[in-house]
């Protein structure tokens, strides 16, 4: 197994893109990316997405983006794994140049929520959950995740609105990242008082439904200037329906997955200097955080109180807003976790910069942690 | 009343839906049978917008539900117009579930039903 390096990295920023299609953002991005590397030459395409069939009318990503690219004779191929496609995408990407059978690739994540009705989009995502055992019945992730919060605070008999630093937090660090769609802090009161969408989950604990696609070049070849490793990246399973799961409020393949990684990369947990997690939700944020006991069970909320999880904490989260204020647009939230793992890692981040991180996770949940990628980046010396 | 799931031979976990390998012990040797349909609420909430196929306007809630013979349920609860209780006691009915939409059937299941 060879090293895989970082390359170029691209973004757009996450928002509702009227003037552009899906292809368009995702041209851009990887233009980004392409012309940041030393070359050009890629020999594989690999697009991370999830609606672009039911939304845009348009399966096929990777040959089409391909095309858009001029890029020819190229492997070309779409990745899905629901809301982690792009980190499933990093995956694809990581095994051509690791096991030495392509020098460069590209991988892209691009999501275009925006072209049909919000209310109709809610439908599309739920395609990620199983058919027969949750959507005939009306759920839909927002009232899967509202059963799952109502779980989690009975359980540890904490308040309604607890778990809200997550949604605040997040939005307080999205004010300092270009590219993140809401640049606007929450205070307390506006989320108390913002309505309940399906109880206990408020209005803002909603991730927004939006645009975007970001871009990466994984190589074989070490970069000439801050060389950044993608050291790994691993997925693992688990029961899809929540009825299914004999605990749900264990994430076993967020767990798994990292533990994986930490395994392939020859690093454990302490290595850490941040985490850029799956916070669709705030109870997903909790789980993530307490599944790899980075918190007490029913603690996590806690401390994110005491500033634990913030930029200038001992482990700083949704670094850049997170999913809550960054932005979803599902297929390619996994590309901007990691382009946002590399960003910190090279001292780019600008006003969003924790300290001189040199090891940042990633983690992306496909619905309810169904199917969970772990990717680790490190900064060589 | 009562819901057919699948019970493993093997390990004798009990599953709904009917699956084709078992969860807990990965046997292929399911059989078909049928759980007495009462159970009690874990956890709940309310669906005041109604995915696209669902009557709409028609707030409805969703509750996970622990079968007294078996596996775990999330199905909607029938006639439920106050807030449910956790560990309220519940009952399987039969009940059209969506609305109807353009060149989709119908679809008849199962709701939950409060045990007075």
């Amino acid at each position: 197994m060879r090293n895989v390096y970082v390359h170029g990295t691209g973004t757009v920023p996450v928002g509702e893109h009227w003037e552009s299609s899906l292809l368009d953002l995702a041209t851009k991005a990887a233009l980004i990316a392409l012309d940041s590397s030393e070359s050009f030459e890629v020999g594989a395409c690999v697009v991370g997405n999830m609606l672009s069939g039911i939304i845009n009318h348009q399966e096929n990503l990777g040959a089409i983006v391909a095309d858009a690219l001029g890029l020819e004779q190229v492997e070309a191929v779409k990745i899905e794994a629901a809301c982690a496609s792009g980190t499933a995408a990093l995956r694809a990407g990581y095994l051509r140049v690791a096991s030495g059978l392509v020098d460069n690739v590209l991988v892209v994540g691009a999501e275009k929520m925006s072209d049909i009705p919000a209310p109709s989009v809610i439908k599309t995502l739920s395609t990620a959950a199983p058919f027969h055992a949750e959507v005939i019945h009306g759920a839909s992730f927002v009232s899967l995740n509202a059963i799952l919060t109502q779980m989690y605070l009975r359980h540890y008999n904490l308040s309604q609105d607890c778990l809200g630093i997550f949604a605040r937090q997040a939005h307080k660090n999205g004010t300092r990242s270009p590219h993140a769609m809401f640049q606007k802090e929450i205070t307390v009161d506006q989320y108390k008082s913002s309505p309940i969408v399906c109880p206990p989950v408020r209005l803002l604990d909603c991730p927004p439904t939006c645009d975007g696609a970001a871009a990466i070049v994984l190589s074989s070849n070490k970069p000439k200037s801050t060389p950044i490793k993608l050291a790994a990246v691993e997925g693992a399973n688990d029961w899809v329906a929540l009825a299914d799961r004999e605990n749900p409020l264990q994430f076993r393949a967020a767990q798994s997955s990292a533990r994986k990684a930490f395994k392939a990369a020859k690093l454990t947990q302490k290595d850490i200097d941040l985490f850029e997690l799956h916070d669709a939700f705030p109870v997903l944020a909790a789980l993530a955080l307490e599944s790899l006991e980075m918190a007490p069970p029913g603690n996590a909320w806690k401390e994110a109180e005491k500033g634990t999880f913030s930029l200038n904490g001992k482990l700083p989260i949704q670094t850049m807003g997170g999913l809550k204020s960054r932005g979803h647009p599902v297929g390619a939230t996994g590309v901007y976790q990691a382009v946002e793992a590399v960003l910190q890692l090279r001292g780019e981040a600008g006003a969003a910069q924790v300290k001189e991180p040199k090891v940042a996770l990633t983690q992306t949940f496909a619905g309810l942690a169904a199917s969970v990628y772990s990717a680790i980046f490190q900064k060589e010396a | 009343m009562r819901l057919q799931g699948v019970q493993c031979l093997d390990c004798r976990a009990k599953f709904l839906p009917a699956r084709t390998v078992c969860l807990s012990c990965k046997s292929r040797s399911l059989e078909k049978v049928f759980f007495n349909a009462t159970g009690t609420v874990i956890s709940w909430t309310q669906v005041a917008q109604p995915p696209s196929g669902f009557p709409p306007g028609q707030s409805f809630y969703l509750a996970l539900v622990q079968l007294d013979e078996g596996p775990k349920v999330l199905a909607q609860l029938a006639d439920q117009l106050e807030s449910p209780i956790k560990e309220m006691r519940v009952k399987v009915v039969i009940r059209r579930l969506t609305h109807g939409e353009l060149e989709q059937p119908i679809l008849y299941g199962f709701k939950f039903q409060e045990i007075l």
